[in-house]
């Protein structure tokens, strides 16, 4: 007994490396997503987050000026598009009318704050400042106003981490329009991501738009993606990939809207 | 008392790290500072403080904000603080050359294992931007050891 402790002591460096690796391996294949380490996360988050709320009151402070006049040239432009966007309301209404076409389904949206954005070399995640609280839950898709970037993956009280659009597991079934076709789409690089497993035939040009095609149980339909920017069609294969451009710079987000849900509107 | 001194210095650069982290991020990449503390801890104390220093600053990175992949920071940390150790204090490396080719080897190893378990589905779909984001990765953070290595060498003759 007292020779193995003896030897463990004397190659302490090299038990606690295995002891270590083990934990970490462990830890990396189960994703951290065992109830308790999920939990214990989530605590984390929360109390990091309300650490780290005066440094990103000051981020904020820094960028205001310049959102500030971005947001009144943005006021001016949209004050133009609302005038014209009355008289194409009415129009609207009365082809609805026409078609027999009833508009039920919109979003319900909470704004949300970028606290941080982890500290590790590359952003793969972000962490915002609305939680179980505010009615988050688990899986629930995250939007800027130029489109999805992600989805909640752990959910804290006051705090939630979002899994972006970059993960390397991270998965979204989509449309492209006007043509209609789905497929799944992933991260390339860039900014860019690829949809693959879109039928061969199907016929897509650059500048397409990419919306989500609503048939998993996450993402509501009709959300914006981005926009194609490419089109490989290899010979012998059975799919056509398509390339499309996020047009959210991901290392830049400071505001997010977590959807809660769909709001059935009465009108 | 020496240990908790660096524990406690530990807590600082995860604390720089956070704070400094945004600020100096470039197209999304930004500079490992704990790497670089892991590196000299193991250098100068060996391969138990590295291992160890690895493993706790790793867990604390990946509860701080990652989305998947949890578990990978304290692998690797753990893994680099442990060849650091073994060979720089454990083996004394003499010359010089060899000495700064090995760091910057093992950083690289480090990097590359972290960025393909990160981004390997575009290893093979696009392998120039993921040798890209390794090499821009990787000379981010080694861009910083090389000044801090100017002001505190990490090479002293004995």
């Amino acid at each position: 007994m007292e020779k193995i402790f003896s030897f463990i002591m004397n190659n302490k460096h090299h038990a606690l490396f295995v002891s270590c690796t083990i934990i970490s391996f462990s830890l990396f294949f189960t994703d951290g997503s065992t109830k308790n380490v999920e939990l214990f996360r989530s605590r984390v988050i929360d109390l990091f987050s309300s650490l780290y709320k005066p440094v990103t009151w000051i981020k904020y402070s820094y960028t205001l000026d310049e959102e500030n006049s971005l947001l009144r040239e943005k006021v001016i432009q949209l004050s133009f598009q609302v005038s014209s966007m009355q008289f194409l309301e009415t129009e609207n209404q009365r082809l609805q009318n026409l078609l027999s076409f009833k508009r039920d389904n919109h979003l319900t949206l909470l704004p949300s704050k970028v606290i941080n954005k982890g500290i590790l070399p590359n952003i793969n995640s972000l962490t915002i400042d609305v939680g179980k609280e505010a009615g988050v839950q688990k899986n629930d898709p995250v939007l800027t106003p130029e489109g999805v970037i992600g989805k909640i993956l752990i959910v804290g009280e006051y705090s939630s981490i979002v899994q972006l659009i970059n993960d390397i597991n991270y998965r979204l079934s989509v449309r492209i329009l006007p043509n209609g076709s789905t497929g799944i789409l992933r991260w390339y690089g860039n900014n860019k991501c690829q949809v693959r497993e879109v039928q061969k035939n199907a016929t897509v040009r650059v500048g397409d738009g990419v919306v989500t095609s609503g048939f998993s149980n996450i993402y509501p339909k009709d959300l914006p993606v981005g926009t194609v920017s490419g089109i490989m069609d290899k010979m012998g294969s059975f799919e056509k990939i398509i390339l499309v451009q996020i047009t959210e710079e991901i290392e830049s987000i400071l505001d997010a809207f977590v959807v809660l849900g769909e709001k059935n509107e009465s009108n | 008392m020496n240990r908790i001194k660096i524990y406690v210095f530990g807590l600082i650069i995860l604390a720089v790290q956070i704070l400094l982290s945004d600020f100096l991020s470039i197209n999304g990449i930004r500079p490992d500072f704990i790497l670089i503390f892991i590196m000299y801890n193991s250098v100068r104390f060996g391969s138990f403080q590295g291992v160890s220093l690895g493993f706790i600053l790793g867990i604390i990175a990946d509860l701080l904000g990652i989305g998947t992949s949890f578990g990978l920071s304290p692998l690797t940390y753990t893994l680099t603080g442990y060849i650091l150790g073994i060979l720089f204090y454990h083996n004394k490396i003499h010359s010089q050359s060899h000495f700064h080719l090995i760091w910057i080897c093992i950083i690289l190893f480090h990097f590359l294992c972290t960025t393909f378990i990160r981004y390997q589905s575009i290893v093979f779909e696009n392998p120039v931007h993921f040798i890209l984001l390794w090499i821009l990765t990787s000379t981010y953070t080694l861009g910083f050891t090389g000044i801090l290595q100017v002001i505190n060498p990490l090479y002293k003759k004995s």
